[in-house]
């Protein structure tokens, strides 16, 4: 009896330690892979709207200063803005800092040029001063514009993978000595193949159940507005979800695959 | 036993012990969900041509806050922080404890409050609503919607600072001005005795008349 007691007690910290490792795994693929977040931007094409509405907003700040051309185009080109999202994206999933672009460094002088071509004009201190503050501004829309999107929720998700790799080696740890006493407490290897089965598909069901859990949250509609950048959210939020509900289906068709092989092994003895 | 029987029952246990797994790592992640949707429920990026949703409120000359609602309360949503070229926005409380740096930025209850002659104190969790407190740049503007008023102030000067160092702050002065700090370096999820400090001069906003007696009864 204290033996079947001991035995259901490693089963369930077994398959706790495995839902936990899966969910990590998950987590290490999507959320806090860099690579699956630059991948959903050019998905859903947010780099695009993020340069139109870059230069929607510049160019407004630049109409301020009198110029009829269009400047903005020269300074930050789809390319360019592409370039500084990821960029910005890299500096935070490696915490390496503020990225610093000064994409308008020169814009005054542009201004200036351009005004006196325009009107054989030359601009007067007042109007330096406007331009001064004109370049200012767009450096500033500009940063925010190439913000990583929703930078406070991936600086939320990230902190924790600081602990991710701690969390894996202890879960690893107390499953390989779990599997060390289902070892010794099986009679034989189909029993202690069985009981690796088991494992497998309570941890596989709990991934699975998880990720329908985290579907029906309703994360869809936390952001307010129906724009890009919830629509980029979504795209990236459900790889969590998504990559539960498969790690927990191949889990659960491992425990079948065992549970068929099993039967086919000899009664060895485990020891 | 017959083989359906057994198999039955493994497949009852694993059931159960699959649901109830479930269960409890959906408890366990609810904490973090709640944190990522507060961080995500308003809008990150405001364009120059969006005007604040609170752009009847009054943007100077003197106002009473018995008139809209009186003196804020330890937890309440006092409004909306913005700092231009970052991704600073978040929502503004009064208060400073972890329920309020959880949700958003956080003003000290021993300071004053946007409108106030004196230091406004506003604290943010560095991994959080003020991670990008490290873009922030002199002469960038600083806005705050409140309920009773609209506030600009402008950056003058960033700097490291041990968490101790009452030199690093001056809590007396009766000149409007605002300070935000975050834990430092950023991002930081280990205990830190270090803050980054941000300092931005009053450049306009109403002033708050009448508020002694309520600021003795809320201090």
């Amino acid at each position: 009896m204290q033996q079947k007691i001991a035995k259901s007690g490693i089963l369930i910290a077994m398959s706790l330690c495995l839902s936990v490792i899966g969910l990590l795994v998950g987590m290490l693929l999507t959320l806090w892979n860099e690579g699956w977040l630059i991948g959903k931007m050019e998905q859903t094409e947010y780099y695009a709207v993020a340069a139109q509405t870059a230069r929607a907003d510049c160019g407004a700040i630049i109409a301020q200063s009198g110029v009829l051309s269009n400047l903005v185009e020269q300074f930050i080109p789809d390319d360019v803005v592409r370039q500084d999202i990821i960029l910005s994206t890299d500096a935070l999933f490696r915490n390496t800092g503020a990225v610093s672009t000064s994409r308008f460094s020169n814009l005054k002088t542009v201004i200036e040029d351009v005004i006196y071509e325009e009107t054989q004009q030359i601009l007067s201190e007042a109007d330096q001063f406007v331009n001064n503050a004109v370049q200012f501004q767009c450096e500033q829309q500009y940063a925010q514009s190439i913000k990583t999107p929703f930078l406070t929720a991936i600086s939320i998700l990230l902190q924790y993978k600081q602990i991710s790799t701690m969390l894996l080696v202890a879960t690893l740890l107390i499953f390989i000595i779990g599997a060390v006493g289902l070892f010794l407490l099986s009679k034989d290897y189909q029993q202690l193949l069985s009981s690796f089965s088991t494992v497998l598909a309570a941890s596989g069901l709990s991934l699975f159940l998880l990720g329908i859990v985290v579907f029906l949250s309703g994360f869809q509609n936390w952001m307010p507005t129906q724009n890009i950048e919830c629509a980029l959210f979504i795209s990236w939020f459900q790889g969590m979800p998504i990559s539960c509900i498969v790690i927990g289906i191949l889990l659960m068709v491992s425990a079948v695959g065992l549970m068929w092989y099993a039967p086919k092994l000899d009664k060895g003895a485990v020891k | 036993m017959t083989a359906f029987k057994k198999i039955a029952r493994k497949f009852a246990f694993s059931g159960i012990c699959g649901v109830i797994l479930a269960i409890v790592l959906s408890i366990a992640l609810m904490p973090i969900a709640e944190h990522l949707k507060l961080s995500v429920s308003h809008l990150t990026h405001i364009s120059v041509e969006e005007l604040p949703e609170f752009e009847h409120l009054p943007k100077d000359g003197e106002i009473n806050l018995d008139d809209t609602g009186g003196y804020p309360a330890v937890g309440e949503a006092l409004g909306q922080l913005q700092i231009d070229g970052t991704a600073v926005n978040c929502t503004l409380y009064y208060g400073d404890n972890e329920a309020q740096i959880h949700a958003g930025a956080g003003i000290w209850e021993g300071g004053k409050i946007p409108g106030e002659n004196g230091t406004v104190l506003v604290a943010g969790h560095t991994n959080s609503f003020f991670r990008d407190l490290e873009s922030v740049k002199e002469g960038a503007d600083i806005f705050v919607q409140t309920r009773y008023g609209e506030y600009h102030y402008r950056v003058t000067d960033m700097q490291v600072a041990e968490e101790d160092d009452t030199s690093a702050y001056d809590l007396e002065t009766t000149v409007p001005n605002m300070i935000l700090y975050t834990c430092y370096p950023f991002g930081q999820v280990t205990v830190t005795s270090q803050r980054y400090f941000v300092y931005a001069e009053f450049v306009s906003g109403p002033e708050i008349v009448e508020v002694a007696e309520n600021a003795a009864e809320n201090s």
